[in-house]
């Protein structure tokens, strides 16, 4: 099991240290940092290194290292999901996770990793349960307690009643004003297509994000009119599986606040999904130079939804010496440590097809790419189902108010990728 | 001021150092946190802060949740530096264990745990032996952490851990239960006698338990599983053909169970629930239910979100699963891999072992392993891997395409491409119809390729093709051989040189003038390259030896002066056997020195360093051995024994009776069960009144039968009623159990089929009208010469469950033949006048039997199922062996007469709880009505679950009912008031005993071994005259009689013992009582005055 967490900020500071197990030094840490310097990239160190004494599994995640020590065999994957589940619910509590906001709410974070686990086993891990217990700071709070007005404390002396019952996932006597549930379904779209402009592979992932501000024990159901093209599901574990299984309807009752009832993948075996927009590269080199024309444009089928944030990312080999490249749209931005070109399109405009243009010319006596790069291109369409999913109904019982329901659909890149 | 306190890192100045413990030794809680936050920020920026230990101790009183909290985690974190410091605080922790705040108590436990200093593991020990019993799930869950922390502290602990991880395994909570088995794997995971029982219990809760406590779940079962159950590859002789499918479908069905507890879907699922249990039956007779029931309950969790419970599942179907439903898992992992980079690192090195294996698993789904552009070098090279392993006919145009346009993609890394080189050759290796187009691939990739580095990839993998069958690739060989001058690379010139050597005999022309032309240019050569021209010439000198001589002599006399002295060796070597005549010996096998065959190289995936360690282990991930790493075990060869599984003893026919059942959720019973009590009830006194209105003439025997009847109908009503969400299945099968005199009557009233006897046997039930009596009645005279015989083979048919079913059967059947005959007599007569002329003797031991099997019946079943622990020790005994003591003489009760017994049964409403049935007969020819329990004068410490009313309780009947008394573990009367409509009568209920404990299974040298440890005060000997005279099984019956005790099996003669363990008190000690047959009598436990009590009653019993 666990024996240490440490928190390591994006220069290799370590900012929080948590022993489960006794005490460890943190030099363990330092090894980490040696190997994450040595690689072109921080993402390139395995989520798993082993150290003379200790083996350290690590999750990478906004910038930070979020590194668990351990000695024993352990299951890996336990590991890494409770790290992760820590990232997130830091995130909830500070609505950021960074350097800073670590710093600032280390006190909280200590009582956070103190509860989360124990003895290296996973113990409260429910952000519900979490913040009834330890409550999340608030700039009010803050505010109070450095004029000396509050002395209030952010602990909660009692254990949570719902803690124990069998829907432990939820606060109790939750209250609003305003009772509102937000959903938002948000797909993205991993593709490649090859050279010739054929799809290799296409799958549609989507994900349902609840933002839950009802008061009492509301009872939810969703349902779709299509939930035939949702092929493979896993859930909150408050969504009834039977349920699901029968009717294919999504019936739960929330946690409070924002939380992911469900991420999905898209039955795509029976037809191709349509993208969204093309990128026709051309990126071909003789020599020392090359030459390069990239098209960009919406297809037809969107319904009258614009794409946009459009960005076309171009990792061109590092033996480019000089471009001379330009754009009808948007901004390029060449930069010269990576050889990485950044083409902000933004909104892909009706009139006319956004196109980058131009030359590049190669260190001479180095060799000539036989083929360009791969192009990753970013892009949201909102209120845009790619895979056509299509709520039915979301209705309520349980209380007697009657709720405002929001629902949003965005549909996403990826991993969007082209080779050209 | 500063609203954040990210300050505290920065301005750690020396002043404020010294502030610190000014603003510790503060009386204002402010500056109490605000010290403590500077130690927190201390740690937290790498600085010791320890020199403060001795400040913050003190703190450790405080009444501010927050500086508590703080104050704990300080010292937990230098508690191991400072121990002397850190002993001062035990006192303040072993305060709060008893503390009402249930969070208080568990962070004291928690903490007092963490210190990790030897001395005080004793202490730890207790502490965490309270709080297995605390009430709150919350504290036990700690308790079982704090298990594995004193067991890292103090391995010396082991047995008395092992004993707490026992207790902890019983617990039904969910909560408590991942942690319980997180410590069972920590502390003694091997002792799979503390899993047995509960494994049943587990495996129904795990979809309910949280996920990493579904994580700790899974990995024991699947451990388990390879321990103790047969390896389902053996039991699958023919394949399985189409209706696998369905099945499957009914599966995934029948997993939802457990999840909420949903009613809605109760019905329906039940339906198909029992339907696919007995498809199941049929086509998977051998797996063993259990077996069955761990994979169908386990499926579902592959929906989880938590990919460590997929992986976890994944692994438990690899290693348990029948093959068919291992591909099942296969796209929940490829689901998982589109996580987050570290996931999908692990889940792909899992998956690459699984591959070599499991093909079949991921067919169809090699699109997914293709790479991405945002992959890491580690994940890609994992995916290669995999896709080479994936490649069949229907999808090697697919991957080989995708295999070339990473070849030609740039922007890779070169290791990446290298790898898939690597990949294209182990495909060719593994698919000899694929060879000659991935040979072509390479080759073009050598003659175009500018890369070097791909060139020598290529050449490598080439050559190692090239060995597989040299014969059928000369033209290969001849092909590199043109491009050699072409070809840079140091490796690639060694391959293709060594390739000339080793076949030059396919191409005795060209060898001799590639060897020439390489003489030109051996100065500029690299090492490797030199090396292998050296062999050549070597070769070419003992096979040509007219043309190639002064070659030879010529390399041997460039290396003679090489640099390398790797070179020069050789060359000497070479001279010096085969150019000179100094070692004759060797020259003559020179042949057999320089030219020996080698091996040609396998193919063989990189993941095999790990496939020796067990899948979803941190060895697995690393290929190496860990620390801690538990090996899965191989299937057993013989057939296990199922039985194990069994809640302490309970015959197997029960079991199997109850399968379905056993796989409700615990919760559900429970409630189930106190809805059946109430809806019993009711029905109960419906019955009774239709009843009554349905008799016309009233008189004596009339009542009595009418009686008899209700009884019996309220007898089926329970059945029916509590099954009512259950299927139609379990109804029947319980109602089998119960009621084997209906049977005998089903058998009597039709001859037919079992099925249509069942149908008739549920409608009767369902309605009691006089219609479905008569037309019963009717066919009942068809059949009536039949009957006789055939009650008799329904004896002999069923099988003999228990004993006390057997029992029960034969006085029904008794009961029921004069009821036969008589319609045989009376053909015209209806079932009023048939009821009429039933004569009360007939009807009597009826009621009586329906009586004392509602000790047993539907409740007591039940319970047993879903307590796997079940107080069953009465089932050694004879149910209707167990004392019958009177608690009101219907003198005293205005005509209420009340017995009450024991039943051992274990009380739902807890442990402590002792179940007295009470048989309350009403002796007076008046009806009475409300029976109840009024006022409970109960001293401290005690408990009493009061029965539901009784509402009517007509004459001369007899109605039993069930309370549960919680005596505190003393021996002292439960005092309460008997309330009928005709009055209140206070009654004391004193329990012996023998009966204030739980049986306790143990072996003898377990038993030694807990009476080696009570002695002195704990021990309490009596003599009795002594016993020798009386047989080992009177001896035996009437201890157990006495106590609610196991006989310990023992192999010394003459000495009896029996262990149990105390039912009420706070220690739950173990009692152990010895008898020998001299007559004395031992009894030892640390509740002293109990065990003296059981003793003295054993004495007084024997006196008798």
């Amino acid at each position: 099991m666990i024996n240490s967490i440490f928190v390591m900020s994006p220069t290799g500071e370590v900012i929080i240290e948590k022993h489960y197990r006794g005490y460890i030094s943190r030099t363990c840490c330092e090894l980490f940092w040696n190997e994450v310097q040595q690689a072109s990239n921080p993402s390139e160190v395995k989520p798993v290194m082993v150290t003379p004494k200790y083996y350290v599994i690590h999750v990478q995640r906004y910038g930070m290292f979020f590194i668990a020590v351990v000695q024993r065999d352990v299951i890996p994957l336990l590991v890494t999901e409770f790290l992760h589940r820590v990232v997130d619910v830091f995130r909830d509590y500070f609505n950021e996770v960074s350097e800073e906001s670590i710093k600032e709410n280390f006190i909280t974070v200590y009582q956070i990793m103190d509860e989360m686990m124990d003895n290296g086993i996973p113990m409260t891990t429910e952000p519900n349960v979490l913040k009834t217990m330890i409550v999340p700071p608030t700039i009010l709070g803050r505010v109070a307690t450095s004029m000396g007005v509050s002395d209030k404390s952010n602990l909660n002396s009692d254990l949570p009643e719902g803690m124990l019952s069998s829907i432990w996932w939820r606060r109790k006597g939750v209250k609003y004003t305003n009772n509102e549930i937000y959903l938002d379904i948000i797909e993205e779209i991993d593709c490649s297509i090859d050279t010739n402009g054929l799809m290799v592979t296409c799958d549609v992932s989507g994900e349902v994000l609840v933002n839950c501000k009802l008061s009492g024990m509301p009872d939810m159901t969703l349902s779709f009119t299509n939930p035939s093209i949702i092929d493979d599901v896993n859930f909150h574990p408050c969504v009834r599986l039977s349920r699901y299984e029968r009717d294919q309807v999504m019936s739960f009752v929330p946690p409070d606040g924002k939380f992911k009832l469900a991420s999905y993948s898209v039955n795509t075996t029976g037809q191709a999904v349509t993208l969204p927009l093309y990128v026709k590269p051309q990126i071909h080199f003789s020599g020392t130079s090359g030459r390069v024309n990239v098209m960009v444009g919406p297809k037809s089928n969107l319904a009258g939804r614009t794409i946009e944030d459009v960005v076309i990312t171009i990792p061109f080999t590092k033996n480019i010496a000089t471009n001379n490249l330009s754009v009808n749209h948007g901004t390029a931005h060449f930069d010269d440590a990576s050889k990485v070109l950044r083409w902000e399109i933004g909104k892909v405009p009706k009139e006319k097809s956004p196109c980058l243009n131009g030359s590049v010319s190669l260190v001479p006596g180095t060799e000539t790419p036989e083929s360009g790069p791969t192009i990753l291109v970013d892009f949201k369409i909102v209120m845009f189902s790619a895979s056509g999913l299509k709520i039915d109904a979301l209705t309520m019982s349980g209380e007697r108010y009657k709720p405002y329901k929001g629902v949003r659909f965005v549909t996403k890149a990826g991993r969007f990728q082209v080779r050209s | 001021m500063s609203l954040s306190d990210a300050h505290y890192f920065e301005e750690m100045g020396v002043k404020k150092y010294e502030e610190i413990r000014r603003l510790l030794d503060s009386r204002e809680k402010k500056d109490k946190l605000e010290g403590m936050k500077r130690l927190m920020a201390m740690i937290s920026i790498g600085r010791d802060a320890s020199n403060y230990y001795p400040d913050v101790v003190k703190n450790v009183v405080s009444d501010s949740l927050e500086v508590k909290k703080l104050v704990y985690q300080f010292l937990i974190h230098y508690a191991e530096l400072k121990s002397n410091e850190a002993l001062l605080t035990i006192n303040t922790f072993q305060k709060d264990l008893s503390d009402t705040n249930q969070l208080i108590r568990s962070s004291a436990l928690r903490v007092m745990t963490s210190i990790r200093v030897a001395l005080i593991a004793q202490l730890q020990v207790m502490a965490i032996k309270q709080c297995v019993r605390d009430s709150s799930p919350y504290v036990r869950k700690a308790a079982a952490h704090a298990v594995a922390k004193v067991f890292a502290l103090d391995p010396d602990q082991g047995e008395a851990l092992k004993e707490l991880i026992q207790g902890l395994l019983q617990d039904n909570s969910t909560m408590v239960l991942g942690s319980a088995v997180a410590a069972f794997n920590e502390v003694c995971p091997d002792n799979w006698d503390l899993i047995h029982p509960n494994f049943r219990k587990m495996v129904r809760l795990c979809a309910d338990t949280d996920e990493w406590g579904q994580i700790m779940l899974l990995n024991m079962f699947t451990r388990y599983g390879r321990k103790f159950f047969l390896d389902p590859s053996t039991l699958e002789k023919e394949p399985k053909d189409t209706n696998d499918d369905g099945e499957k479908k009914k599966k995934k069905k029948k997993k939802k169970k457990a999840f909420y507890s949903d009613d809605e879907s109760s019905k329906s699922s039940s339906s198909s629930e029992s339907e696919s249990s007995s498809e199941d039956e049929d086509e998977e007779p051998e797996l063993d239910p259990d077996h069955a029931m761990l994979l169908s309950s386990t499926l579902p969790l592959l929906r989880s979100r938590n990919a460590g419970v997929v992986m976890s599942v994944a692994t438990l179907f690899h290693y348990l699963a029948p093959r068919a439903q291992v591909a099942k898992v296969g796209k929940s992992l490829v689901r998982v891999l589109k996580n987050n980079r570290e996931t999908q690192y692990l889940v792909l090195k899992n998956i690459a072992t699984l591959v070599l294996s499991r093909p079949e698993m991921f067919d169809g789904s090699a699109k997914e392993f293709f790479l991405r552009a945002h992959d890491s070098t580690a994940s890609a090279l994992l995916k290669l891997e995999v896709l080479s392993q994936l490649v069949n006919e229907s999808n090697s145009q697919l991957i080989m395409r995708e295999f070339n346009a990473y070849i030609k993609d740039t922007s890779r890394d070169t290791v990446l491409i290298a790898a898939t080189i690597q990949a294209i050759g182990r495909v060719a290796a593994w698919h000899p119809s694929l060879t000659d187009t991935c040979l072509r691939g390479l080759m073009t990739l050598i003659s175009n390729s500018k890369n070097e580095q791909m060139v020598a990839e290529s050449v490598v993998v080439v050559r190692a093709l090239v060995q597989q069958a040299p014969e059928q690739r000369v033209r290969i060989i001849k092909q590199l051989i043109k491009r050699l001058e072409n070809i840079k690379a140091a490796p690639a010139r060694a391959s293709v040189i060594w390739m000339v050597g080793a076949y030059h005999n396919l191409i005795p022309q060209v060898a001799p003038d590639v060897l020439r032309e390489l003489l030109k240019v051996f100065k500029t050569e690299s090492t490797q390259v030199k090396l292998q021209i050296l062999n050549l010439s070597c070769r070419l000198f003992l096979t040509e030896p007219d043309t190639c001589t002064p070659m030879f002599v010529y390399v041997l006399d460039m290396s003679r002066y090489d640099t390398d002295f790797d070179i020069r060796d050789r060359a000497r070597m070479m001279r010096t056997i085969l150019l000179t005549d100094k070692c004759d010996k060797l020259k003559e096998k020179a042949s057999q020195i320089f030219l020996g065959e080698r091996k040609a190289p396998e193919f063989y995936a990189p993941s095999r360093d790990s496939e020796s360690f067990s899948l979803n282990s941190l060895s697995h991930a690393v290929s190496h051995h860990v620390a801690g790493y538990i090996e899965i075990p191989d299937f057993p060869e013989d057939v296990p024994d199922g039985s194990i599984r069994d809640p302490i003893i309970s015959s197997s026919s029960e079991r199997s009776d109850n399968k379905t059942s056993s796989k409700k959720d615990e919760k559900r019973m429970k409630r189930e069960v106190s809805d059946f009590y109430k809806e019993s009830d009711s029905s109960g006194s419906e019955d009774d009144s239709s009843d009554s209105s349905d008799g016309k003439g009233s008189s004596d025997s009339d009542s009595d039968s009418d009686s008899s009847s209700s009884s019996d109908d309220s007898d089926s009503s329970k059945g029916s009623s509590s099954d009512s969400d259950d299927s139609a299945r379990e109804k029947k099968a319980s109602q089998k159990k119960k009621a084997s005199a209906k049977k005998a009557k089903q058998e009597e009233s039709s001859s037919d089929t079992d099925s249509d006897s069942d149908d008739s046997d549920s409608d009767s039930d369902s309605d009691s009208s006089t219609e479905r009596r008569k037309k019963k009645q009717e066919e009942a005279k068809k059949k009536a010469k039949a009957a006789e015989q055939k009650a008799a083979a329904a004896k002999k048919d069923a099988p003999p469950p228990s004993k006390n079913k057997s029992k029960e059967e034969k006085p029904k059947a008794k009961a029921q033949e004069p009821v036969a005959s008589l319609i045989d007599l009376g053909d015209q007569q209806g079932v009023s006048s048939l009821l009429d002329t039933s004569t009360p003797s007939s009807a009597k031991p009826l009621t009586l039997q329906v009586e004392t099997s509602g000790g047993i019946s539907p409740q007591g079943s039940k319970q047993a199922a879903a307590t796997p622990t079940g107080k069953a020790a009465a089932s050694m005994l004879d149910k209707d062996k167990l004392l019958v003591h009177n608690l009101l003489h219907f003198a005293n009760g205005g005509g209420l007469n009340v017995e009450y017994c024991f039943t051992r049964e274990e009380s739902m409403y807890g442990v402590g709880m002792n179940t007295v049935k009470l048989s309350l007969h009403n002796t007076t020819n008046v009806l009475m009505q409300n029976v109840r329990i009024g006022d409970k004068r109960l001293e401290a410490g005690m408990e009493l679950e009061p029965f539901s009313d009784v509402a009517l309780l007509p004459a001369s009947s007899t109605n039993s009912v069930k309370i549960h008394i919680n005596f505190g573990g003393k021996m002292r009367s439960a005092k309460f008031d008997l309330v009928t409509d005709k009055g209140t009568y206070p009654v004391a209920l004193t329990p012996s005993a023998g009966e204030l404990v739980n049986p306790l299974l143990l072996s003898e040298p377990e038993f030694d071994e807990l009476a080696k440890g009570l002695r002195g005060m704990h021990e309490c000997k009596l003599t009795l005259p002594p016993v020798d005279d009386k047989p080992a099984e009177e001896i035996r019956e009437k201890v157990l009689l006495l106590c609610n005790m196991y006989p310990v099996d023992s192999q010394t003669e003459g000495i009896y013992k029996f262990a149990g363990r105390d039912l009420g008190g706070e220690a739950k000690n173990v009692v152990l009582v010895a008898l020998d047959v001299q007559g004395t009598l031992v009894g030892r436990s640390e509740s002293t005055l109990l065990s003296r009590q059981i003793v003295k009653e054993l004495k007084d019993a024997f006196l008798k």
